[in-house]
């Protein structure tokens, strides 16, 4: 735990070398004393910001004081600068004034600051490699996310056709487990030969891949990343030409790369890698047919040709393959797509949308300080005159306000850079895990000079505001004289305008966060179709010549499955080829019995899902029809399948699926498999897909050796142990990884959308309550410059009532408007937040009523003291002024 | 003139008089476990760096440790100067006091 990294810059950067060594020290080390005695780190953060301020503010009195006396010979900086520290007292003097001013504005700026540090180091920053623009995904399919994958012919008739490109790769996710010198799972890519220099990376150690590498025969060898180096070889320089064994199998490591490079491509699409391998397909070979589409293909754009260009030349291309392989291209839609965007997708929307909320937020703070200038401007007009009066130009007048404008911003900005980088530390350990790149997350350079930008608007529009509301107009002499000033028309209609907006805003806020509360309330709601309760999933992948037969991974699943089976606590334990959330996508294309044909459009998709017997039994699944597999479907016995309703419905509607049969692979094949079963739908790919046509097939006639260990207990923290064990025992060279629980993979599915719905949510309190306070110090305003008013009225016989509702219609009229407004200006924010809601609108009705429901408390406690004021003046008090 | 001593660098011409080795973060601990009174980082060094131009204390420079974030430790030691002026300010402070401590509560 370190002290606050951007008070420490404050304070090497504002102090002497000296005094910032001795302070910073002193700070530092009673920073980690506090946190040694268990202190929480924010309060020790809070800590050491405060103690960081008052150390600036001290050295900053030290200073020497300019002396009065030289007035004449004064130069504008100096008048400036004496000028910034009279009004600094001034503010000071009147604590409620700028403390109304400058925390909200402070709190605004922080959380704007903390938006765009997360949006920063996603959508904003380069990528960290020669040409970050020009690289791009390559689809041949539908672009839309994620982009399709392609087939190794196509990949190789682009690379050698396409004229817009210097750089064109293939590749694949990988996870090889390295079984020496420890038994770890690994995250890689195999890539073609040109994939590194297509990046600009050279190995730091040893060599890059060649086309002589990237072939079936000579492929084993590996590139492995900075990290896995220094962590799993001991930064061994020796490493090169080394023999590791990865899945059993022999590769010899000819690279290591340099530490500063990071896997853009691998966190696009799979996961950062930390080992590549060449891909060693060769034209021809096994599962690289056009229609064989598992790779991804990655390629860079030539300097001087558009992005535009670029796709019109793919969209031609695939076009010209379609006519030649019809079958092979069913819904070609070719086009390429920025890396950045491909990371950047699944947060992108929702940083926008957060973005943009941030900013309502900090336009209302803005506008409340503007507004209290406004009200502060009618206190001192007196005063004003005063001046004028004794000949100050209206120029100095103005410039005081401008200086007052931007002292009380920049004192935001300075609150609002500690809440910032405080709520920026918070945000990147409680985000949804999903964000990538979140290690650049931080307030640096980029982030301070847009809160910079920030105060600077703030600034104007705080110094701008009261003088196009007239509020600092010349005024005349008469006005020198206290308790005689008028309440200028225009003064008050800009407040109440400003109020109007914000009240806008903050409906517009409230109800955005409804409707994403809502949304993920109905995404958990969401019937799974499975029963995620004291469910736990444990990854184990048998690689290596030893698991290549069948035998003897059905020798080690049956088992596996007696020995958990008999672990105390287990309700019930079988083992899958893929879970529902879990993040693979096991799919199989076959054909249905009377539709036999070689068209591709008759084939038909399933996700496959590989399982023993107790797995509807693990997973809570209802059984529809028919029967399940049992442990009666052995390898020899007749092939079945169970599929699921959405399956049965589709393939075969207003017929008996049981009995029904389907041949996979090609269509002239023979092996029929017969459908015995049904069972309910479960959603596979993320909450808020409606499931797809899905099958069961015994693990014994369709063997796996990558599977998922799936586990009903109540006490898993007692079972891990003996599961591990027994892994060990049956098969040492397993390794156990991916332990996670249904129940989290359920709510992580739902995360994303999660964290934007509370951080609206925060946002649309924070928006209500400074709105409050706006209309609160409008009412109060108008109620004391009318106590006089009102104390005749009441003298004059007038009823308590009659005073509250003269009180409350003006606030109520303004109250409206605003909610007018902002009704009328959600109507694109439904636009903007679709892709974010599920099942439900911005205008949702239970949103809608949250938003005016804030809207009227907030409305309420704005006017509750003033009234309760205005029904309490006394007569004689409010005359006694005459 | 220049010999007089306010109160708050009384107490830190105090605080580094108890010790062998005062620096920043052992000045403010006495400070507050004596008087309750807590004091800032930097308003004890600015106080300090006066008190060493009026060449009442001196300073030098330790060395640099990981939990001071690799900076240095400034140690201050008081000079006869600080000395007598503290002492002057004490017995000043006590004179003034004679015959009124029961009024204050005090022995």
């Amino acid at each position: 735990m370190r002290p606050p990294r951007l008070a420490r810059w404050f304070l090497d950067r504002s102090l002497d070398a000296d005094a910032a060594e001795a302070i910073g020290g002193d700070l530092t080390e009673e920073f980690q004393r506090r946190i040694a005695r268990g202190r929480s780190p924010l309060w020790a953060r809070v800590w050491f910001w405060r103690q960081t301020v008052v150390a600036l503010a001290w050295r900053w009195r030290a200073l020497p004081v300019r002396s009065h006396q030289t007035a004449g010979r004064r130069t504008m900086v100096e008048t400036v600068w004496t000028e910034t520290r009279q009004t600094f007292r001034a503010l000071r003097r009147s604590p409620g004034f700028s403390l109304g001013a400058v925390v909200p504005l402070g709190l605004a700026v922080g959380l704007a600051t903390a938006v765009f540090a997360v949006m920063h180091a996603v959508l904003l920053r380069p990528l960290p490699i020669p040409r970050p623009d020009r690289l791009v995904a390559v689809g041949e399919q539908e672009l839309a996310a994620p982009v399709s994958n392609i087939g190794y012919e196509t990949y190789l008739d682009l690379r050698d056709q396409a004229s817009s490109f210097d750089g064109f790769a293939a590749i694949r996710g990988w996870s090889p487990t390295l079984t020496s010198p420890a038994t770890t799972r690994l995250a890689g890519m195999r890539v073609t030969s040109g994939y590194f220099s297509m990046l600009g990376v050279r190995a730091a150690l040893g060599r890059d891949f060649t086309a002589a590498d990237d072939t079936p025969e000579t492929r084993r060898v590996a590139i492995l990343s900075d990290a896995l180096w220094r962590r799993q070889f001991a930064a061994d320089p020796s490493i090169i030409n080394r023999v590791i064994k990865l899945n059993e199998t022999e590769y010899r490591v000819i690279g290591v790369l340099p530490p500063s490079f990071e896997d853009v491509v691998g966190a696009a699409f799979y996961a950062p890698s930390d080992i590549w391998s060449p891909l060693g397909y060769k034209r021809g070979g096994d599962s690289t047919c056009r229609g064989c589409r598992h790779l991804k293909a990655v390629a860079s754009i030539k300097p001087g040709v558009s992005e535009a260009a670029a796709n019109e030349e793919l969209v031609g291309l695939i076009a010209g393959y379609k006519r030649q392989f019809p079958a092979d291209y069913d819904k070609a839609a070719a086009g390429v797509e920025k890396i950045s965007t491909v990371i950047a997708r699944p947060l992108a929307q929702s940083l926008y949308v957060l973005f943009i909320a941030v900013l309502l937020v900090l336009t209302i703070a803005a506008a409340n300080a503007a507004s209290l200038m406004v009200a502060r401007a009618a206190d001192q007009e007196h005063e004003r005159a005063l001046r004028s009066a004794l000949g100050a130009s209206g120029l100095q007048l103005i410039r005081q306000r401008a200086i007052e404008a931007l002292l009380v911003a920049a004192s935001a900005g300075a609150v609002g850079l500690a809440i910032g980088e405080g709520l920026t530390a918070w945000l990147v350990t409680h985000a949804p895990t999903s964000i990538p790149r979140a290690e650049h997350i931080g307030v640096n350079a980029g982030v301070v000079l847009f809160t910079l930008a920030a105060v600077a608007l703030a600034a104007l529009i705080i110094a701008v505001l009261p003088v196009l509301s007239g509020a600092l107009r010349p005024v005349g002499r008469a006005a020198a004289t206290p308790g005689r000033t008028t309440d200028g028309r225009a003064r008050v209609h800009a407040r109440e305008g400003l109020i109007v907006a914000d009240v806008a805003i903050a409906l517009m806020l409230a109800m955005g966060a409804g409707a994403m509360v809502r949304s993920v309330d109905r995404l958990l709601a969401v019937n799974t179709g499975f029963d995620p309760e004291n469910v736990y999933t444990i990854g184990l992948s048998g690689v290596g010549p030893r698991w290549a037969e069948d035998e003897p991974v059905r020798v080690f699943q049956r088992d596996l499955v007696a020995r958990v089976r008999a672990l105390p606590g287990v309700t019930a334990v079988a083992i899958a080829g893929q879970v529902p959330l879990g993040g693979n996508y096991d799919t199989r294309g076959g054909y249905l019995e009377e539709r036999q044909t070689d068209r591709a459009e008759d084939s038909v998709d399933f996700q496959r899902y590989s399982v023993t017997p107790d797995y509807l039994k693990v997973m809570g699944i209802p059984l529809k029809r028919g029967r399940f597999i049992t442990e009666d479907d052995r390898e020899k016995t007749p092939l079945v399948m169970v599929i699921n309703e959405t399956a049965a419905k589709k393939f075969w509607p207003d017929q008996d699926p049981i009995g029904k049969r389907v041949v996979f692979g090609s269509a002239n094949r023979k092996r029929f498999v017969t459908v015995v079963g049904v069972t309910g739908d479960v959603r596979h790919y993320q909450l808020d897909q409606p499931p797809d046509p899905q099958m069961y097939l015994p693990q014994e006639q369709m063997t796996d050796s990558y599977m998922v260990l799936t586990v009903k207990t109540a006490r898993f923290d007692d079972v891990l142990p003996g599961i591990r064990d027994a892994v060990h025992v049956l098969g040492p060279d397993v390794p156990v990884y991916d332990v996670k629980s249904m129940a989290v993979l359920v709510a992580d599915s739902a995360a994303t959308r999660r964290f934007t719905a509370v951080l609206l949510g925060v946002f649309a309190v924070v928006a209500a309550l400074m709105t409050a306070a706006g209309l609160y110090g409008l009412v109060a305003y108008a109620v004391s410059r009318r106590t006089r008013e009102f104390g005749i009225r009441i003298a004059l016989g007038a009823q308590k009532s009659g005073i509250r509702r003269l009180v409350i219609a003006r606030g109520a009229l303004l109250t409206a408007a605003g909610g007018a407004l902002g009704l009328l200006c959600s109507l694109p924010l439904t636009r903007l937040l679709h892709d974010q809601l599920y099942e439900t609108t911005a205008l949702d009705a239970a949103a809608v009523a949250l938003g005016l429901v804030t809207l009227f408390v907030t409305s309420a406690i704005a006017h509750a003291v003033p009234v309760a004021r205005a029904t309490r003046v006394s007569p004689t008090i409010a005359l006694r002024g005459e | 003139m220049a010999d007089w001593l306010g109160e708050f660098e009384q107490l830190v011409l105090f605080a580094v008089l108890q010790q062998d080795e005062a620096y920043g973060v052992t000045i403010r601990d006495v400070i507050e476990e004596r008087t309750g009174r807590r004091a800032s980082a930097g308003s004890v060094y600015t106080t300090l760096e006066r008190l060493e131009a009026r060449g009442l204390v001196s300073s030098h420079w330790g060395e640099p440790t990981a939990e001071r974030g690799g900076k240095r430790k400034r140690f201050y030691r008081v000079k006869p100067a600080g000395r007598d002026a503290l002492a002057r300010s004490w017995r000043a402070m006590r004179a003034m006091a004679r015959g009124v401590a029961p009024k204050l509560g005090e022995p």
